[in-house]
């Protein structure tokens, strides 16, 4: 580096100068690059990145071709899909529930089709799947409930499981949904959308097994889960082609929450020898994403 | 070498490391008090005749002092194994304490009643089916709701809601629901400028005759009933038939199941009975106390203790 004047107002001018003439070459790069794009016929902005463009790629990514309701893939859930065994939901409540959890339930009765509510009557979580599946009924959700907040949920496939335990944040009832729709009873239609990985597809299945009957399609409604950086959104709307079938307009029916997995393990619950298929894990990097 | 009043004089008197003294009284912290209250009777450093009864591992031993060994402290003290059965116990206090004080006595009797008391309850409290309480970072959590507000940002729901529909209604999903014009799709089409593969699935799908409707009912006649027909033998008609049975069955099925629910309970009706005993309790909303606490709360979340449960059985 060239030496600088020892007087400090010379010293300052220089530095202001070179800063100056940094400034200016500058631009005039980048009004070069933006001649050259226009020239090519492109947008010289570049995209921003993403932490999706950033992602790691983990085992079983396969963002590509992914199926979600695959009929000729075999595990748990195919016999709901290929519609051998008629999906059957029961929703009970956690251990200490108040009136938050039976609203909540009750919001989840309207959404899935075929589901009736059990009361929990101090039975344990696996006593209490047994007797689900003795019932036969081909899933039970549990919900659990701190401080007056929805917080967790329990999600057992039956018989053989698997049992996911989701965490349940930004729970927003069917009443304080702005502009909130009234739902019907006719059986909605899915969205399982953005679920990259194997593991992804296989909560995606999971989820989707809940709503596996044939949909009622002139009922018009829709149930979202979107999964987005291991967020998994639930939205429930309403919706309405246009004249021409061009557009839609959707109109929110509500509840809204946002499930979070943070743990995927088979059988049904109350096993601790039990095979972890997931737990998530405290200190992930930033840009590592499982579903 | 034993010398109870001048050991009184001293500890009682001036000073004792084990006196705690609150508004109500005196008491020891000493663990072979027998009652827990400083007084001369009850104190045992200044007492050469002296027992107390000591809980370890859910067995009672009834500790006796021998004066004689007062200068080994270790061996000071001597161990009787109480039996687990109350009244048995109770009479071997009797007979070790046989011509002792009688307050004595006594209190190691009510001392034993006591921990007998606790240990059961301890016991009952295990069978129990309960939450396990974790503690929640409060700094993961708020950074898990920006990373949340962000996600949901660049989701962009509603579109991508809109989009999938949309795509699902030119796939022809929706069949005869809706019926829109065909000349009117193709100039949207175009103006769209939707991708080549995507316009010739759709093209096929809504030129496809009857004949591939007929192939797919069969599909999802297959599908439903895991049965296989032959095609020779099934005309149309017959399919057809079958398939609005099938429906049918399906059908009343969902209604028995409807009836279910309106037999069973429903969750509101749980939630009145139990706001009807507790009427109007409630003042301030439980919400805004919880928030203004700070720090790690602790929340609680269900875990199932296999042992307990089988020995329930």
């Amino acid at each position: 580096m060239k030496e600088l004047p020892k007087n400090k107002i010379r010293r300052s001018k220089i530095r202001q100068e070179t800063k100056f003439m940094k400034k200016k070459q500058k631009k005039k790069e980048k009004e070069q690059r933006k001649r050259e794009a226009e020239a090519r016929g492109e947008d010289w902005r570049k995209p921003p990145l993403t932490l999706e463009d950033k992602r790691v790629q983990i085992v079983g990514f396969q963002p590509e071709d992914r199926v979600v309701i695959d009929y000729t893939l075999f595990d748990e859930f195919s016999d709901v899909f290929s519609g051998a065994v008629i999906p059957k939901v029961v929703v009970v409540p956690g251990l200490k529930a108040t009136r938050m959890t039976y609203n909540f339930i009750s919001e989840l009765l309207q959404i899935i089709p075929n589901s009736v509510f059990y009361e929990r009557k101090k039975s344990s979580l696996n006593q209490a799947s047994v007797k689900a599946a003795e019932k036969g009924f081909t899933d039970v959700i549990f919900t659990e409930e701190n401080r007056k907040q929805i917080t967790g949920l329990f999600h057992v496939h039956l018989p053989h499981g698997p049992c996911a335990y989701y965490s349940i944040r930004s729970y927003v009832p069917c009443k304080k949904v702005v502009g909130h729709g009234r739902s019907t009873a006719s059986k909605p239609e899915v969205i399982l959308s953005h679920f990259t990985t194997q593991l992804g597809i296989r909560i995606a299945r999971m989820l989707g097994a809940l709503f596996a009957l044939e949909p009622e399609y002139s009922g018009r409604q829709v149930v979202t889960l979107h999964n987005q950086r291991d967020f998994i959104f639930f939205r429930f709307h309403r919706y309405q082609f246009d004249d021409r079938g061009v557009k839609v307009s959707l109109q929110e029916q509500g509840p809204r929450f946002t499930l979070q997995l943070q743990q995927l393990t088979k059988g049904l619950p109350g096993n601790d020898d039990a095979e972890i298929e997931f737990r998530k894990k405290k200190k992930a990097s930033k840009y590592e994403f499982f579903l | 070498m034993q010398s109870d009043d001048v050991i009184w004089s001293i500890v009682g008197k001036t000073f004792c490391s084990f006196r705690v003294k609150i508004t109500t009284g005196n008491f020891c912290k000493n663990p072979y008090n027998l009652t827990g209250i400083c007084a001369r009777r009850y104190c045992p450093l200044a007492n050469s005749r002296y027992a107390t009864i000591i809980e370890t591992e859910g067995d009672c031993f009834l500790y006796l002092k021998t004066i004689e060994r007062a200068h080994l402290p270790n061996a000071q003290w001597e161990k009787v194994k109480l039996s687990n059965n109350y009244k048995k116990a109770l009479e071997q206090i009797d007979e070790k304490l046989h011509f002792w004080p009688h307050y004595l006595k006594h209190k190691a009797k009510q001392r034993l009643t006591k921990i007998k008391q606790y240990l059961i309850r301890k016991k009952r409290l295990q069978l129990k089916l309960r939450s396990k309480v974790v503690p929640v970072n409060n700094k993961l959590e708020r950074r898990e709701r920006k990373k949340e507000k962000k996600a949901l940002s660049m989701s962009k729901l509603d579109k991508r809601i809109e989009e999938e529909l949309l795509s699902r209604l030119r796939s022809g999903k929706y069949k005869d629901i809706y019926n829109f014009p065909l000349a009117q799709y193709e100039t949207v089409l175009e103006q769209d400028k939707v991708p080549e593969v995507e316009t010739m699935e759709f093209e096929e799908d809504y030129e496809s005759d009857d004949e591939s409707e007929e192939q797919w009912e069969e599909e999802v006649y297959e599908a439903s009933e895991g049965e296989i027909l032959d095609e020779q033998q099934t005309s149309l008609k017959d399919i057809e038939d079958l398939h609005s049975s099938t429906y049918n069955a399906v059908f009343d099925e969902d209604d028995s199941i409807q009836e279910e629910v309106n037999v069973g309970k429903d969750p509101t009706d749980v939630l009145k009975k139990r706001w009807s005993r507790k009427v109007s309790k409630h003042g301030g909303s439980s919400r805004a106390t919880s928030r203004k606490r700070s720090g790690r709360r602790e929340f609680e979340y269900e875990f199932e203790d296999e042992r307990l449960l089988q020995t329930t059985d």
